[in-house]
């Protein structure tokens, strides 16, 4: 009796366990915050939330919940939904809701019927955040812009971490930084050249490379005027203890480091637009293209970002990029960008 | 048993022959030329071996007729040691282990990512300078390995601040400083 007892047991774990692993993801979606300060819109604020979620539950295996579902869950906590969000707060809504995943944004009706949708998406415990903006046609193409920004959302959520939003041609003058370093950069310069693209000398001008695969880990995040996937602040979580035994070496130090993290995290936007303006202009505009290209140890696994220098926007992020040599790498690489931004609802 | 024998031949021979493409890989020769860079015309040479390697390496761009410019490649490993990007790690992790600002990892990333922005407009300005200075034309990066190694080559045309020519050039059994350096000068002024 007793070893039967423990066998059901056992059945019933193994079956929870399986259950639990193939789960499908959870993903709550917010309001979409009217931009235009116009009442006419606002209808606009729960009806995108809810098409993007059937929209994303048509092709993808995952659990939505729209807003109103999420409010509900808030409710138990006293809570409820708000139509934007600082950072720092998305783990606490994310965890209230029970989701994997939390959708929100905005959208700012453009002139001649456009709009221009920008959403925010967070990975419960990943304190990271993925942002990205879209504009479509309001009336004819509405549906089309669900759609296509769906879609890139569902990249994103593959292996691939996958974010294109536009061609880069062998017309794009390419300023690169790796943490590749002589013969081997000399290779990952070889590849894109065979394809027409130009290069400038942009850390190509030293005999070796500073920059270690720990240091290029850096870039893997990166900010944009309009996306982004960058690292969650929480401002709460630093704390300048003051006391009466806290003398001028303390306060300046405190001030120091105050200072230190308006300029290098709250404005770092606008600091790193200048900057790159400028080394533009320092490099004879040699380059309209920054590519980031982390490669692991091996060299056998890349990951890519792509800025438009111009437009100052992210164009192309994209991880997991593997092959035998770097060659091979870099041909995948340049196959992706000049491929066809493709989507499913296409005929 | 003459069966496994000519087994592990075979998985021998496979082994082998997988060795030697990976290592032939690795050691692949490629050459890219945009344009060719003429005899006479104006070059800085950046070299870092020992002074009597880079006396060599000077005088064969000097006998195929380039007007090479008095460039110290030392004055270039000077401004990495002032501005060396390792620096910054220094003081980034200092900061972190004395507050243990957990929440400032996005400041750290950021202070390293456009210190990489300032050392690359560093170097821009001062190859500018260098290029008004001397009224020098192209940059000539050079790195020289011994046998059964790689030598690449890499050059930088000043005027338009774009890389111009490359080289990965697998050194052979006969080869020595001389025939290596010819050779770049070889498919640097004809190009492919």
């Amino acid at each position: 009796m007793k070893a039967s007892k423990q066998f059901f047991f056992l059945i019933a774990s193994i079956l929870l366990v399986r259950v639990y692993a193939e789960a499908a993801p959870s993903m709550a979606f917010g309001y979409l915050y009217n931009k235009s300060g116009d009442q006419n819109f606002e209808y606009l604020e729960t009806i995108f939330p809810n098409s993007f979620a059937n929209s994303i539950k048509n092709i993808f295996d995952v659990t939505v919940m729209k807003p109103t579902q999420v409010n509900k869950r808030l409710e138990k906590f006293k809570s409820k939904l708000k139509t934007e969000y600082k950072g720092y707060e998305l783990a606490q809504v994310a965890q209230r809701a029970s989701a994997d995943f939390f959708i929100y944004g905005s959208f700012t009706p453009l002139p001649n019927d456009r709009i221009q949708i920008l959403l925010h998406l967070y990975q419960t415990g990943s304190n990271r955040i993925f942002s990205f903006s879209n504009v479509g046609t309001m009336e004819t193409e509405i549906f089309k812009l669900v759609d296509r920004i769906t879609m890139i959302l569902v990249n994103f959520l593959g292996s691939d971490n996958l974010y294109r939003s536009a061609l880069i041609t062998p017309k794009s003058r390419l300023g690169i930084i790796t943490n590749l370093t002589g013969r081997d950069l000399n290779e990952l310069y070889f590849s894109f050249f065979d394809k027409g693209y130009s290069i400038s000398a942009v850390q190509g001008n030293s005999v070796r490379n500073n920059v270690d695969m720990k240091d290029i880990n850096k870039f893997f995040y990166m900010t944009s005027d309009n996306s982004s996937y960058d690292i969650i602040t929480d401002p709460n979580r630093v704390v300048f203890p003051y006391g009466t035994w806290a003398g001028q070496q303390h306060t300046d130090k405190v001030n120091y480091l105050k200072k230190m993290y308006a300029y290098y995290d709250r404005d770092y936007l606008q600091t790193k637009k200048q900057l790159v303006q400028k080394l533009v202009k320092e490099s004879k505009n040699s380059m309209n293209t920054l590519l980031v290209i982390g490669f692991n140890k091996n060299k056998s696994k890349a990951w890519v970002r792509c800025l438009d220098i111009d437009s100052n926007d992210i164009v192309w992020m994209q991880a997991n990029i593997s092959g035998s040599s770097i060659s091979s790498i870099c041909a995948k690489m340049i196959t992706e960008m000049n491929a066809k931004i493709k989507s499913p609802f296409d005929k | 048993m003459t069966a496994i024998k000519s087994k592990n031949i075979i998985i021998l021979s496979l082994a082998c022959i997988l060795f030697i493409t990976a290592a032939c890989s690795q050691k692949k020769a490629i050459l890219y030329s945009k344009r060719p860079i003429p005899p006479f015309t104006a070059i800085a040479v950046i070299v870092d071996t020992p002074n009597k390697i880079k006396n060599v390496v000077l005088s064969r761009f000097l006998t195929s007729g380039y007007n090479v410019k008095a460039f110290a490649a030392s004055d270039l490993y000077a401004l990495s040691d002032v501005y060396d990007v390792r620096d910054l790690k220094k003081i980034a992790n200092k900061t972190t282990g004395d507050l243990a600002l957990v929440s400032m990892e996005k400041t750290y990333n950021n202070i390293f990512k456009l210190h990489v922005y300032n050392y690359e407009i560093n170097k821009a300005e001062m190859l500018d300078e260098i290029k008004a200075k001397w009224n020098v034309q192209y940059l000539v990066l050079l790195d020289l390995q011994d046998w059964q190694k790689v030598c690449w080559a890499r050059a930088i045309d000043l005027n338009t601040y774009e890389i111009i020519w490359l080289e990965n050039y697998p050194t052979k059994y006969v080869d020595n400083i001389e025939t290596v350096i010819d050779h770049f000068i070889q498919t640097m002024t004809k190009g492919k």
